[in-house]
């Protein structure tokens, strides 16, 4: 089930961005560097539904003690990453043939590279913790703070730099410029379900191991138990 | 509230045995004041305007060290499953570490400014506001720093797991304190410190009892 | 937007190259990866079940 996510997601990215790319035309201030926008919202949409996905699951487990939602909290966490850095690498390269630099401070993008910092640190939290339920607790702790944190980080950007710059992306977008974009907006969210869900299914597989590790493997070990 | 007294007389005993070790992060700080000079270059215009930002980062480098040393004590004797055995809740423990961590920071921010005035040239018009304002800024530096303290001393890679999970959250803390003290230093024409130091409050009050509720869940077994 | 310059941006698509290809590459580079893991350890699972078996 979750691989036919991955292959309609997958379908779904590649006829938008066909269609974005050489179907679409040319905006009328940004030329055809604009056709970055087919790929850009949509990481960001889903990033930060990613994110939001980990934020429920934190709370689900800490309400319900229940190791299922720990699996699809850290499937979240890794996959909100990926989108988020990759969010940050393509803002820089629209930001270098419009603003002139590759890094210009704007609001969204800059709480989005703090948010790829704060949730990296949950992952690098995860792994140094060796106790399968002081993990679960201290992962879905941190990250119930570190999305209520997201919006004051947001507004603290934006005031500090409102001094200098206005909003720089465009907010509203036009008819023709809807369908390649909603298409790579659905893409990429099927393909998120689709590896979250296997994400999931890994990070179970991986604690059913930890907590009831399989007997040892040799005959000879085993008969010595047998015999005692 | 006796819990929560308790614990606070109880990490300001130890703090009081322990005063060489917060001057040792005293001394951390100004080293590190020290050195943001010597790294910029010796322009006082430049760092006069950037003052307020050095002075924030060299706290902000400090706390780590006290925040990271205030469950040291639970680490060694084990003493952190005594006190939850005691009938105080682990809110007012958590409350009693983020009081004393929170009166450490405002001391240490505190001692740190004559150095700063010193090497940038720094002047002050409103001592009285800064004071506040480093209050604010060391609470918001505190409440988290405090549940993630409880969380890494148990950790491996303790050093660097702290402050890679603590400073992408205090980011507003950090930008609203560098705003609030270079308005207070350099003049504030437009009236603009009133939404920074709302701010801050804001911060302090949302992390004060968010990580307060939560901190049951760090220490439970 | 319009305050910000007089002509259009001209050419520009080696920008637009560079990040679809990066965002193609990671997208599905991690997608790859997520599939590779877990497949690995059904596979592990597979091994340690028939041990135990025998």
């Amino acid at each position: 089930m979750p691989y036919a996510f991955l292959a309609l997601g997958g379908v779904l990215l590649l006829a938008g961005s066909y269609i974005g790319l050489f179907v679409a035309p040319e905006e009328r201030y940004m030329g055809d560097v604009y056709r970055i926008m087919y790929v850009h919202v949509p990481t960001a949409w889903n990033a930060l539904l990613a994110f939001t996905t980990a934020f429920v699951c934190a709370l689900a487990f800490l309400w319900k003690h229940d190791f299922r939602w720990d699996a699809r909290h850290e499937a979240a966490v890794e996959g909100g990453v990926v989108l988020s850095g990759l969010l940050c690498i393509q803002g820089a390269i629209w930001a270098k043939p419009t603003w002139g630099v590759y890094w210009d401070w704007d609001p969204r993008l800059t709480t989005t590279a703090v948010m790829f910092f704060a949730f990296i640190g949950i992952l690098a939290l995860r792994r140094f913790v060796d106790d399968p339920v002081k993990r679960a607790s201290w992962s879905a702790v941190s990250t119930i703070i570190a999305y209520v944190d997201v919006p004051i980080v947001y507004f603290s950007v934006r005031w500090w730099n409102s001094l200098h710059q206005m909003q720089s992306s465009p907010e509203t977008v036009s008819a023709p410029f809807i369908i390649p974009l909603r298409t790579n907006a659905f893409g990429v969210l099927f393909l998120l379900i689709g590896l979250i869900t296997l994400r999931a299914r890994l990070a179970l597989l991986r604690l059913e191991n930890e907590l009831a590790p399989p007997l040892p493997a040799s005959r000879t070990a085993l008969s010595a138990e047998g015999s005692r | 509230m006796n819990g929560l007294l308790a614990a606070l007389r109880k990490e300001l005993l130890l703090q009081q045995r322990g005063a060489a070790q917060l001057f040792a992060v005293l001394v951390f700080g100004a080293t590190a004041l020290l050195l943001f000079s010597f790294a910029v270059g010796p322009n006082a215009e430049l760092l006069r305007r950037i003052a307020p930002g050095l002075l924030w980062l060299a706290l902000l480098l400090s706390s780590t060290l006290t925040l990271a040393e205030s469950f040291q004590s639970e680490m060694e004797m084990k003493a952190l499953e005594g006190q939850l055995l005691l009938p105080a809740s682990p809110a007012a423990l958590y409350y009693g570490k983020a009081l004393s961590n929170w009166l450490q920071l405002t001391l240490l921010g505190v001692l740190l400014v004559p150095l700063m005035v010193a090497l940038y040239d720094a002047s002050l018009p409103r001592p009285l506001a800064l004071l506040g304002v480093i209050a604010l800024g060391a609470a918001g530096l505190s409440a988290p720093g405090t549940l993630y303290a409880a969380m890494t001393q148990q950790a491996r890679s303790r050093q660097t797991l702290l402050p890679l999970l603590l400073f992408p959250l205090v980011v507003p803390v950090l930008i609203a304190a560098v705003k609030a003290t270079a308005l207070l230093m350099h003049g504030d024409p437009m009236g603009q410190l009133r939404p920074w130091v709302q701010l801050l409050g804001a911060f302090d009050a949302i992390h004060w009892s968010l990580c307060g509720l939560l901190f049951g869940r760090v220490v439970e077994d | 937007m319009s305050e910000m310059g007089s002509g259009v941006l001209s050419g520009g698509w080696e920008y637009v190259t560079a990040a679809y290809v990066i965002s193609g590459v990671i997208l599905a580079g991690y997608a790859v990866s997520v599939v590779w893991r877990y497949r690995a350890e059904l596979a592990r699972r597979r091994r340690e079940a028939d041990r135990q078996r025998t």
